[in-house]
Order: C-alpha cells, then sequence, then structure tokens
C-alpha cells in the first residue's frame, strides 16, 4: 500500500538528482542548485515549496522511509521539512472531508494510500489537486485518475505457503485449488476482507468471485485482519497456505529467517499504492514538489531500501519482486481509477458473506 | 426557645404521595427539655429534622430565639450549616477517618485558633469522660463512647438548641438508665434549649420538662410528663403511656364540658369519672384508668360505697420484685391492677377494688385516627 | 434569609447536569441524527436524504436475528466466566485473612495493563488449535496423534473466555472497593447466628453490595456487546457474527467511507440496550438506605479466617494469576524478542534478539508518544474522578429533592458505553473543528472523547460506593456547621478514597490503551502509544510492538502498584 506513492516520489528524486548532477557540473549554472529536466518548472516549484518549508504527509508507510527520505532530500533541495504522519488513509480522508465542509485549511498536505479504493472519496469530491506537471516536468510515468494521483509502489496479492509445512509442489496454483477438499479445516489463513477475489471479480465476472471465496470460507479457513497479520500468522505456522498477504512482506519476513513464500499465480491481483495533493493544503507546493520527487528513481530507491516496496508493472518496474512478476508472466490485474468501482462492487457482496448487513 | 407552627411536610412514597407531618405546632421554653414521643413512623423523627433544617416542610413556620430559620409564606428557609444548632444522630453519625479529636473539634476548627480549639475541644472531652481517647480513631471505640463523642462534638460550638435523635436507643439498658441521668444533667447544667426524639416512654417521663406526643404525622397532646400520665387528653395518649385498662360503658350523663363530671355505667358496676376532651354526646363511650389506681380492698370497706367499685376473681399474678402485675377477671372483662407485693391476694381469690372518680376518664371507644382533634386544641 | 435555589450544592447540581449532558448528548445527537440519513458514500454531515432505510435494513435483514442471538451467547458465556471470578476475588481479597493480599489484589490487575491488541494475539499463541504452546503441551503429554487441537480457541467458548478473563480486573476494581467498605457487624451477626461462611456471604454479604454488582452486571452486559476486540480476533474464524461485528463491516467496507448510517443504526440498538437496562438497575436498587454500610457505628472491616480454605484459595488465586496473567505476559515477551512469531523451540530460541528494546528508543514517535500518553492519562484520569464524584453525588443524594434529574444523570452518565468509539470520534471532530474552542488536533480533544467515553465506568464505581455511605454522616457535618463544599471535601471524598483511588487508576490504564479513538483523533504531535503499537504491527514490526507492549505493561503496572498501595494504606488507617 505504501509503496506506491513512495516509489513515484522516489523516481522523481532520482531523476532530478540526474539533472542536478548535470547542473552541478555545468558552469553557468552552478549558482542555482535544484535543478531538473524541465529546470525552471522544476526551479519555480522547489522556489515556492522552499518558501512553504513544510510539508505535511499522512500515510501508512514505515516512518523509516520518510527520514531517510529527508536525508536524500536535503542533499539535493534542502529547506523543506517532512512532517511525516504514520496513518491509515480511511481516518485521514474523514478528517480532511470533515475540514474541507467546514471550510478550514487542511492539516492535511499529501495523502498517501496503500489502495486506490480507500481515497476515492477525495477523487468524488474533487478535493485534489490536478498537476500535469508530474508528468511533463518530473518525468512520471505511474499517473492515475487524471493526474491527481502519483503512483508509488504495487502490492501483489498471491497465494503463499509456509515451506516448512506443505512443498512448492502441493500449493494451490489456480484459484480455484482453493476449494480442494485437502485444504478443509484451518488449513488455510484468509485475510478478512478478501481482496484478492474482489479484485478477481473484474476479470472472471462477479458472479465466480463470489462463489469461489464463499467455497474458501466453507474450508473452515483462519480469518485474521490485516495483510501483515496474515504474513506473521503464516510464518509462525498456524496454516501451510495464506491469502491475502502481500508478496514484497512474504520477501521481507523471508528475509529474517521465516519458511515463508508466494506463488506467481495468474490471474494475480495487484494493488497501486497512490499518493495525492489536497486541494486546501497549506502548503501546496511543497506537496506537488515533494510528491513529483517521491517519485523520481532516488525517491523509488529509497523506498525500495527501507520498506521493501517497489513499482512492479510498467517503465519502471524496480527490484526483484517485479523480476519474478516479470519472468513468470501471470495476468495481471492492477488497481488503477478506471476498475476500482467495479472492485469495491464485488467487495461488497463479499462483506455479505462475511457478516456485514448492507 | 424554640417556636413550630403548622408544620406539614410530604414525601414521595412508592405508591404516591405520603403525608408524614400534619398541622405540627409546639413551643420549647428555653432551658426546657421537650421530648418528642410516639412510635415508628409517626413523624417525629421528621420534625426533628424539619427543625435542623435537613428537611424542608411545606406549610409551617419554626422560629428559634426569635430568628424565623423557616416560614412557607415568604420562603424563609436557613440552610442546616447556618441555623447553629447542635445534633445528635441516631446512628451517631462519627466520622471514621478521624480521630475522637478532630471528630469533636469539625464544628470549630474554622472559627477559632489552634490554641483556643485545643481548649475548648478538650474541656467538652473532659466533661464527657473522654479525656484520655482523644487520639484514638472514632471506629476503636464502644457504643457508648461513640455516643458521647457525638454529643460532644453536638456541644463544642456552645449551641443554643441540641437536637437528640433517639440517642439512647442503641445502648444497653444498664448504660441507657446511666446515660438518662447524665444527659439530664448536663442539659440542665448547660441550660440549653433541647428537643429529644424517643420511642420509649419510660425514657421521655423520666427526662422530659414537657412532652410532645405524636401519632400518624400528626401532634396528638402536648404537656407535662405528670399531666399527660395522670389526665391524658386522648385516648392515643393514655394508649402510648404506660399501662391502660380500657372498659365499654354506657354513659347516663354527660356534663357538658372537658373535664366535668360523667356518670356511666358497665358490667363491674357504675362509675363517676371525667370527660376527655375527645369525647362527644353519642358515641360509644370507653372507660379508662391505671392499674396502679385501683385499689384492692375488703368486702366491708366497699360495703357503703354504690359508684366506682367492683368485684372479681384474681386470674393471675406476676411478680415483678418491687410490684406485682395482677390480672383480674371481673364477669367477661379482665383489669390489670398493679400492687405492692404484700398486699396482693393469691390467684383464685375473689376480690374487691375501688377506683377514685379522678384517676377515672372517659373516651369515645373506638378513636378513629384521623378524627384526631388539631393538636391547638390538645395543647395546654 | 437564603431563597433554596442558589445555594453551592445547587449550583454544583446544575453545572454537572450541563457538563454530563453536554459531553453525552453530542455523540448521542449525532448518532440519531446520522441513523437517520442515508450514508453511503457519504458522511452524515454531506447527506442530505433523511430515511429509515438503516433501520429498515436492520429488522428485515436475515443475517440480524442470528446476530443478535449469538451476541447474547457471547455476552452471557463472557460474563458466566469473568462476573464470578471478579466476585470471588473481590470477597477472597478484601474479606478474608487469605495470605499475600497485597500481591495478589496487584497481579489481578495487570490484564488490564496489556492492549487488547496484543493480549489476543497471546491467547491465540495459547490456544491455536496447531502452534498453541497449550495444545502442543497437551498433544505431548497425551501423547496424541492429531497435529490440532485439543483446544480451539476459535469457538464460542473461546471467545467466551478470553473475553471474560478481560473483565476480570475491572470487575473487579468496581466490586471491590464497595465489599472493602462493608460494616463487619453485619457478617458477624450472621456468624453469631450460627451460619457459616458460606451462608453468611451468600445472605448478608452479597446482598449489600448489590447495588455494585447490579452496576457491574449491567455495564458489562453493555461492555460486552459493544467491544470487538475478541469477537475481531476469534470470531471471524469462529463464524461467529455480534453485534460489534456488523458496526465493524459498516465502519471498515473497504468502499472509501465508512456507512456511518448503518452503524449509527445499530449503535441505536445498543442504546436502546443501554437504557432497558439502566431502567431495570433503577428499578433494583430503588431503596438505597438499605444499602448503606459505611454508617458511623463501628467500621472495622474485620477479616475472615478461613482455616483450611485457605491452601486450596491461595492455589485458586494462583492458577488463576498464572492463567490469566503470567502466561499471556510470558507470551508479550517472548514476542517481544523473536523477529517473526514462532513457537518456542531449539531453532526459535536461536533467533532471540533483543534488538527491538534498543532500538525503539531512536523512533522520535516513540518517545513522544510515551510522553504523550503519560499526559493524557493523567488529564483523562483526573477529570474522570472529579466528573464522577459529582456525578455520583447527585445522583445518590439529590433523590428525594430532585428525582427526576438524578435518575436522568444516572441514565445519561451511563449512555456513552453504548456507542462506538468511533461515533464519538466523530462527533466531536464535527463539533470542535467548527466551535471556537480551539481543542481540535490537540491531545484535548482525545481527552475529551475518552473522558466521555470513560464516564459509564467511573460513575457507576462512585455511585455503587456513594450509596453505602450514610447520609447521616454528611448531615452530621452540615449539622457542625460546615458548607456543602466542606461537607464533600473533608467527609464524602475521604470516605470515597477507595473508589476515588480505583476510578483514577481504571481510567489512566484505559486512556493509554484506548486505540479507535485515538486513531480517529491523533495528528504527528498527538500520537500515543496504543496508535504506535498498532501502526508497528500494520508494518509487521511484531517485535517492535511486543516491546512496546511490556513497556506500556510496566508504565501502567507502576501506576496500579502505586494505587493498591495507596488504597491499602488507607484502608489500614481506618482500622
Amino acid at each position: 500500500m505504501r509503496m506506491e506513492k513512495h516509489e513515484m516520489h522516489a523516481w522523481a528524486v532520482v531523476f532530478a538528482s540526474i539533472l542536478l548532477s548535470l547542473l552541478f557540473f555545468c558552469p553557468g549554472y552552478a549558482a542555482e542548485r535544484g535543478k531538473g529536466v524541465s529546470s525552471d518548472a522544476i526551479a519555480q516549484l522547489y522556489a515556492a515549496a522552499k518558501k512553504e518549508g513544510t510539508v505535511v504527509v499522512y500515510g501508512p508507510s514505515d516512518p523509516i522511509v520518510y527520514q531517510k527520505a529527508q536525508e536524500a532530500l536535503d542533499k539535493q533541495y534542502p529547506g523543506i521539512k517532512i512532517e511525516h504522519f504514520e496513518s491509515l488513509p480511511e481516518p485521514v480522508v474523514q478528517r480532511a472531508i470533515a475540514e474541507s465542509q467546514a471550510g478550514k485549511q487542511s492539516s492535511v498536505d499529501i495523502i498517501q494510500s496503500g489502495s486506490l479504493r480507500a481515497v476515492r472519496p477525495l477523487i468524488d469530491r474533487d478535493m485534489l489537486v490536478v498537476y500535469p506537471g508530474w508528468g511533463t516536468d518530473f518525468g512520471l510515468d505511474a499517473l492515475y485518475a487524471g493526474n491527481r494521483f502519483v503512483g508509488t509502489y504495487n502490492l501483489t496479492l498471491p497465494i503463499c505457503y509456509n515451506s516448512k509445512m506443505v512443498s512448492l509442489q502441493d500449493v494451490p496454483k489456480r484459484w480455484e485449488d482453493l476449494a480442494d477438499a485437502k485444504w478443509k479445516g484451518r488449513k488455510i489463513i484468509v485475510e478478512a476482507r478478501l481482496v484478492p477475489f474482489a479484485m478477481l471479480g473484474t476479470e472472471i465476472g462477479k458472479t465466480k468471485a463470489v462463489d469461489l471465496a464463499k467455497k474458501l470460507l466453507a474450508q473452515d479457513p483462519i480469518i485474521v485482519q490485516g495483510g501483515t497479520t496474515v504474513v506473521n500468522a503464516l510464518a509462525s505456522g498456524q496454516a501451510p497456505i495464506a491469502v491475502g498477504a502481500y508478496g514484497y512482506k512474504i520477501d521481507q519476513t523471508q528475509k529474517k529467517g521465516a519458511p515463508v513464500d508466494w506463488v506467481p499465480l495468474s490471474p494475480l491481483p495487484m494493488l497501486t499504492s497512490a499518493l495525492g495533493v489536497l486541494k486546501t493544503a497549506a502548503h501546496p507546493n511543497a506537496a506537488k514538489f515533494f510528491a513529483g520527487w517521491l517519485g523520481t528513481t532516488e525517491g523509488q530507491k529509497i523506498i525500495y531500501e527501507y520498506s521493501g516496496q517497489a513499482i512492479l508493472v510498467g517503465k519502471n518496474a524496480y527490484g526483484p519482486e517485479a523480476e519474478r512478476v516479470k519472468t513468470a508472466r501471470p495476468k495481471i490485474i492492477l488497481e488503477t481509477d478506471q476498475n476500482f468501482a467495479a472492485i469495491q462492487d464485488v467487495q461488497r457482496e463479499l462483506g455479505k458473506l462475511s457478516g456485514a448487513l448492507r | 426557645m424554640i417556636y413550630v407552627k403548622d408544620l406539614a411536610k410530604i414525601f414521595q412514597g412508592p405508591k404516591g404521595e405520603v403525608r408524614a407531618l400534619r398541622g405540627v405546632s409546639f413551643t420549647a421554653e428555653r432551658g426546657q427539655l421537650f421530648t418528642l414521643l410516639g412510635s415508628s413512623g409517626c413523624g417525629k423523627t421528621t420534625t426533628l429534622r424539619c427543625i435542623a433544617g435537613l428537611e424542608q416542610p411545606v406549610e409551617g413556620e419554626i422560629v428559634v430565639d426569635d430568628r424565623a430559620v423557616f416560614r412557607a409564606s415568604d420562603g424563609t428557609f436557613i440552610p442546616p450549616e447556618q441555623r447553629r444548632m447542635g445534633m445528635v444522630f441516631q446512628s451517631y453519625a462519627i466520622w471514621p477517618h478521624m480521630t475522637v479529636f478532630q471528630n469533636v473539634a469539625y464544628p470549630l476548627s474554622q472559627a477559632v485558633s489552634r490554641k483556643e480549639l485545643k481548649e475548648r475541644v478538650g474541656r467538652v472531652l473532659d466533661q464527657l469522660g473522654l479525656g484520655n481517647l482523644s487520639d484514638r480513631l472514632a471506629p476503636n471505640l464502644s457504643g457508648g463512647q461513640q455516643q458521647r463523642v457525638a454529643l460532644a462534638r453536638a456541644l463544642v460550638a456552645q449551641p443554643q438548641v441540641l437536637l437528640l435523635d433517639e440517642p439512647l436507643s442503641n445502648l444497653d439498658a444498664r448504660l441507657r438508665e446511666q446515660m438518662r441521668f447524665e444527659l439530664k444533667a448536663l442539659q440542665e447544667s448547660l441550660n440549653i434549649t433541647t428537643v429529644y426524639v424517643t420511642h420509649d416512654q419510660e425514657e421521655a417521663l423520666a427526662m422530659s420538662d414537657r412532652i410532645g406526643l405524636m401519632h400518624d404525622g400528626v401532634l396528638v397532646e402536648v404537656g407535662s410528663p405528670t399531666d399527660l400520665y395522670l389526665r391524658p387528653a386522648h385516648k392515643i395518649t393514655a394508649d402510648f403511656l404506660g399501662t391502660s385498662n380500657f372498659v365499654p360503658v354506657t354513659v347516663l350523663h354527660g356534663g357538658s364540658q372537658t373535664g366535668d363530671e360523667m356518670s356511666v355505667e358497665c358490667s363491674i358496676g357504675s362509675f363517676i369519672a371525667k370527660r376527655s376532651v375527645e369525647w362527644q354526646p353519642g358515641m360509644p363511650a370507653t372507660l379508662f384508668f391505671r392499674p396502679e389506681y385501683i385499689e384492692l380492698a375488703n368486702e366491708s370497706d366497699t360495703a357503703g360505697m354504690k359508684l366506682n367499685k367492683g368485684t372479681g376473681i384474681v386470674e393471675r399474678v406476676v411478680f415483678l420484685g418491687n410490684s406485682t402485675d395482677i390480672v383480674i377477671r371481673c364477669g367477661e372483662t379482665r383489669l390489670r391492677v398493679r400492687e405492692h407485693p404484700a398486699r396482693t391476694p393469691a390467684p383464685g381469690k375473689p376480690v374487691h377494688f375501688t377506683i377514685a372518680p379522678d384517676a377515672c376518664i372517659v373516651f369515645p371507644a373506638a378513636s378513629d385516627d384521623r378524627k384526631i382533634v388539631s393538636s391547638k386544641e390538645g395543647e395546654r | 434569609m437564603n431563597k433554596r435555589k442558589f445555594t453551592t450544592r445547587s449550583w454544583a447540581f446544575g453545572l454537572t447536569l450541563l457538563v454530563v449532558s453536554y459531553l453525552v448528548l453530542v455523540p448521542l445527537v449525532m448518532l440519531f441524527y446520522a441513523s437517520i440519513k442515508s450514508t453511503e458514500d457519504k458522511l452524515p454531515f454531506e447527506a442530505t436524504v433523511t430515511t429509515l432505510s438503516n433501520y429498515a435494513l436492520l429488522f428485515t435483514s436475515p443475517s440480524t436475528l442470528p446476530i443478535l442471538l449469538n451476541t447474547l451467547l457471547f455476552t452471557a458465556g463472557s460474563l458466566a466466566i469473568g462476573l464470578p471470578i471478579a466476585i470471588l476475588f473481590a470477597w477472597l481479597l478484601e474479606r478474608t485473612a487469605i495470605p499475600a493480599r497485597k500481591w495478589f489484589s496487584a497481579l489481578i490487575l495487570l490484564p488490564m495493563t496489556i492492549p487488547s491488541l496484543l493480549s489476543a494475539i497471546a491467547w491465540i499463541q495459547l490456544l491455536d488449535p496447531r502452534i498453541g504452546l497449550v495444545n502442543i503441551m497437551v498433544r505431548a503429554v497425551l501423547g496424541m496423534k492429531a497435529d490440532t487441537g485439543p483446544f480451539d480457541i476459535y469457538s464460542l467458548y473461546g471467545m467466551c473466555l478470553v473475553q471474560g478473563l478481560r473483565l476480570v480486573p475491572s470487575a473487579y476494581l468496581m466490586i471491590s472497593a464497595s465489599f472493602r467498605a462493608m460494616d463487619p457487624s453485619l457478617e458477624e451477626q450472621s456468624s453469631m447466628a450460627g451460619r457459616n461462611i458460606a451462608q453468611t456471604t451468600m445472605r448478608v454479604t452479597l446482598p449489600i453490595v448489590r447495588p455494585a454488582l447490579l452496576a457491574a452486571l449491567i455495564y458489562y452486559i453493555i461492555v460486552v456487546v459493544e467491544a470487538f476486540d475478541v469477537p475481531g480476533l476469534l470470531g471471524f474464524t469462529a463464524r461467529i457474527r455480534v453485534l460489534s461485528t456488523a458496526i465493524y463491516w459498516a465502519t471498515h467496507s473497504e468502499v472509501g467511507l465508512p456507512d456511518y448510517g448503518l452503524a449509527s443504526a445499530l449503535g441505536m440498538v445498543v442504546l436502546v440496550m443501554a437504557l432497558i437496562l439502566m431502567w431495570l438497575y433503577h428499578l433494583l436498587t430503588k431503596h438505597q438506605e438499605r444499602f448503606t454500610t459505611i454508617t458511623g457505628k463501628g467500621y472495622r472491616p474485620r477479616q475472615i479466617r478461613l482455616g483450611t480454605w485457605t491452601i486450596p484459595a491461595v492455589a485458586v488465586c494462583i492458577f488463576y494469576l498464572f492463567i490469566a496473567v503470567i502466561l499471556p505476559f510470558l507470551m508479550l515477551l517472548w514476542t517481544s524478542v523473536q523477529p517473526f512469531y514462532s513457537v518456542p523451540s531449539v531453532d526459535a530460541f536461536s533467533r532471540v534478539t533483543f534488538e527491538g528494546y534498543s532500538s525503539i528508543w531512536s523512533d522520535g514517535n516513540v518517545v513522544r508518544s510515551v510522553w504523550n500518553t503519560i499526559k493524557l492519562a493523567l488529564v483523562t484520569a483526573t477529570a474522570s474522578v472529579f466528573l464522577s464524584i459529582f456525578v455520583g453525588w447527585c445522583v445518590v443524594r439529590q433523590k428525594q429533592e430532585s428525582g427526576f434529574l438524578a435518575k436522568y444523570l444516572a441514565t445519561v452518565s451511563f449512555l456513552p458505553q453504548s456507542v462506538p468509539s468511533i461515533v464519538i470520534a466523530l462527533a466531536l471532530i464535527f463539533v470542535y473543528i467548527r466551535f471556537p474552542l480551539p481543542i481540535y488536533g490537540t491531545l484535548w480533544i482525545i481527552a475529551l472523547a475518552m473522558t466521555t467515553r470513560y464516564i459509564a465506568f467511573s460513575s457507576r464505581t462512585t455511585t455503587a460506593a456513594l450509596m453505602q455511605v450514610h447520609g447521616e454522616l454528611e448531615e452530621a457535618s452540615q449539622m457542625s456547621g460546615a458548607p456543602w463544599l466542606r461537607t464533600l471535601r473533608k467527609i464524602t471524598m475521604p470516605l470515597l478514597a477507595p473508589a476515588m483511588i480505583n476510578v483514577f487508576f481504571w481510567v489512566a490504564v484505559h486512556a493509554m490503551q484506548e486505540l479507535s479513538m485515538a486513531l480517529m483523533l491523533y495528528n504527528p504531535k498527538t500520537i500515543v502509544v496504543s496508535a504506535t503499537i498498532w501502526n508497528m504491527w500494520q508494518n509487521g514490526k511484531t517485535a517492535d510492538a511486543a516491546v512496546l507492549g511490556v513497556l506500556l505493561i510496566f508504565m501502567s503496572a507502576l501506576l496500579l502498584l502505586g494505587g493498591q498501595v495507596l488504597s491499602h494504606m488507607r484502608g489500614k488507617s481506618h482500622q
């Protein structure tokens, strides 16, 4: 979830720093640091950002990512303080709406989300800044909702397994295989919201997706909340198979020594993490600037190094997970602003399976 | 002095309104010990709490030493903490988290200097025999000691009025008698106007200067102990105090005013008696006299008398130490007699007796509570 | 000449009424308002269509009946486990001469200090069918062949066990103050009449502490109905859906905005339940004079000697403490030294690392959140104590004169418990964003939200305790010339001290852990430890979360121990 925004910013930073170093060594431009490819536009933006001096980011990323980003930013573009607060997007979205309704200036500049769906309310209410400059000036590629969002990373939702409890051979390679009788009886860990199935719905149709989910629920699985909890449960050996964990998290935990891995099955659902700037932000220029910077390669590198997340598709794909996906070539179901309404629709149906009234 | 007039109080009970007090009026003179006497639920404690200010009546007036502390008509109400009265509660209400000294010093501790406080508290404690208990924590005292602490606390600020709510009812019999004397002596020596609430008639008779008898929220009768005991104006009073004999009679000749002589007739014989304030012509009547006024006599002594005499058989004799309690059966009626042990006849023996006209009073046969004459008339 | 109306006492009464009404009615109005708005994809104050569709859904959905049934079973089961244990301990530790009382009474409160997230996780680590430590050991001891079982925590029984055990510390706090303050002569009389301990307890002790027990019962019914920790962590797998599950789905629908309309309608259902319970409570405690136990007469709580029952009693205490306190805590410690959770084994031991303990201090957020949490806890606890004293006093002492208002106050102070936390938070956001009072975005708004929520517990406790203090003790102070405030300060409050101390520490500990409201209301400067732990957990830093949890437990434990020492010292000085 957090990867997307950071990725984009990272890319912007890399971009900018390449340009910067070029400028540094070119006499005549040396006096002014911080000039990028479209140097005028970025320089102007940086100047305005510096005047504002601060950017307030709310997002679920690990704080260390932003700490390191601050260090990197200071080297190239000093004078902007990043105030990051760790938070899921939902409460921030509600606060932003409440503040906007009250006519108050927002206490949030940038809102980062692990999935596009979570910030949909802001799109619907037209509360986000549209900034084509991310594409034209910073040269970013993963932009969504008409230049309202900067993508920073992708999260895969594959089938995961505990290698000590089951061999790769026996792991289900298709979503339908999860309904197999041998997985009945607390043998699968499932994230409560069944997001992979919601996304599958856009590919195989709502009815089939809901049916698959029903069959899975009939397997007496262990149901937990939160992708990370799924990973922890899998690593500790509560069950051999897991659905709803993020690929990058599995990789991170594997590095710590846990016997966990994932299968790049097809279709492979993939969430898009997004970064957006609020129209009522108190520091709009700093926000636009920082969002762009995070999308550059420099920013992306930092995001990957300190959180393990990265963009996995498209021109800016980065990292071993992206490699693995590229090699396996599954059908990817990518969350974008074009399909998130459909995903939510299936999500509602799935909720009813689990006890929601509506 | 405490002047109480026409107090009325209503409570919200589980089944609706309860009239706890109706038209209660009396005066306690300066330095007097005035007792409110009655059985549980008669309203005596409520009256006391109204005087204290812990309850607010809906009607009436209370004036203490020329200062109106409550007056319904103009909304006057002085809160309890400003009434400058001392009160001893039935439960003593000693504060368990304080020592004896702290308890007693509490009423004064804001008003006087430390030195004076120590002196005055020490004096009161000595006066009540608590001098050596000054530092003890309140709960570690016996019942009698706690009661004295409560008393000390009530008196330390030298109030003009002392209110006591059944202060002796939780003590054992011997202690109670002893405390009775001590309390009365203390009250007299301090010459402090005191209102005393109790259900124990012996206590009331022994200690009071005047007694107000209460029943069902109404003050039935007020008078000195002697008056109330010997010459009760109401049947309730007669019934409550001491032991009574009630004999149904027919009235031959009524007399026109209270206190007049009446002649009545009953199965025992014919009697001359005093007319009580309650009796109205046409009512069925009952004759009242106390056991100790029945004089046992020989047949020869009573031969010449026509009235106020009778005969009967001794049914039961109970020896009480300083007297005997005798039950005599006269036809259908049983009479109780109090007699000196030396002059007590044996059970089964026939006896003759006389009763002085002065000791006989005629009351209505069934006193309907709601028709009790208001206390204004009862006041003497 | 004083007209009655304007005494200090009436001012205090009026002020209390105003403050509590304000605190409570703001979220309640939001609750009601939101429940009649169509809020799909809209926040309540954006929605324009007024509708009963939320209620219609409630009444017509086929899921409703099973949900209500399950809620009933879950609540009854949890209370059946938790309350008797709490009562037993309150009795054992306050009325008998059981040895090591101070230790037991401190330890029994420890589970309260473990953040609920970590506590439930610890229980999963103990009773998960496959990797639960207890299951593993039982299987080994009994030589069972299967690789799962015998205990399955993902069941109704498992849920009731965990929730029931979770109730014990708070319920114990609520009830123990009443036990401590009993007039022993009441029990002594029963003993002298030839009754043994059991009979005396059943026929004398328990009836006297009835208001406290009833207060605890109705309070915890609503607490369990509203709580989501256990149904969230265990209920999904167990396929047991309760009312709070439905509320959860309404507020976490993964479709952008919570469905406040439906959540509020569900909240209104809980509210109605709370109202009915309050009505029952009033009915049953009408004659409070019957419950007075602190009178002026000899207040010497003497302790029942257990004799031959001493050893079994101590064994029961130790056993309970081991299961409910020590085991979960050990699991937490274990988690804090593992890079990722694994069942204790030789392998796992090789991975033990104390890195978490050193690294959290370098995180600026942690330090800031600890400091914020301490401030928040102290402020909220103090405010709660004072508010609850006034509420308790008004409810108990104003019954005769202003019966209706007193009942209103008692009911209104109980209601916030039935409002879902996030509704309270949203209501406060809505109000204070516009209101001139500058608390939006500060610690104070969180303190306000928490005080609102905790009014219910704190006023229950003070009210029950005050019912046991004989009114004449205060009247004697009045007759001694003390104005109302002095009576309150020098007589009422010292006598209420055990209850006050309990309230303070309960609120402080809960304020340190409160999560759902904090998540809605905090910002970078006002982050609190509970949110930090949650964030860490979401980020997969299980060890860090556990470390912080251990830290939180130590902070709370210190607070609690302090409180217990304080109240026992006071108790001694009254003997």
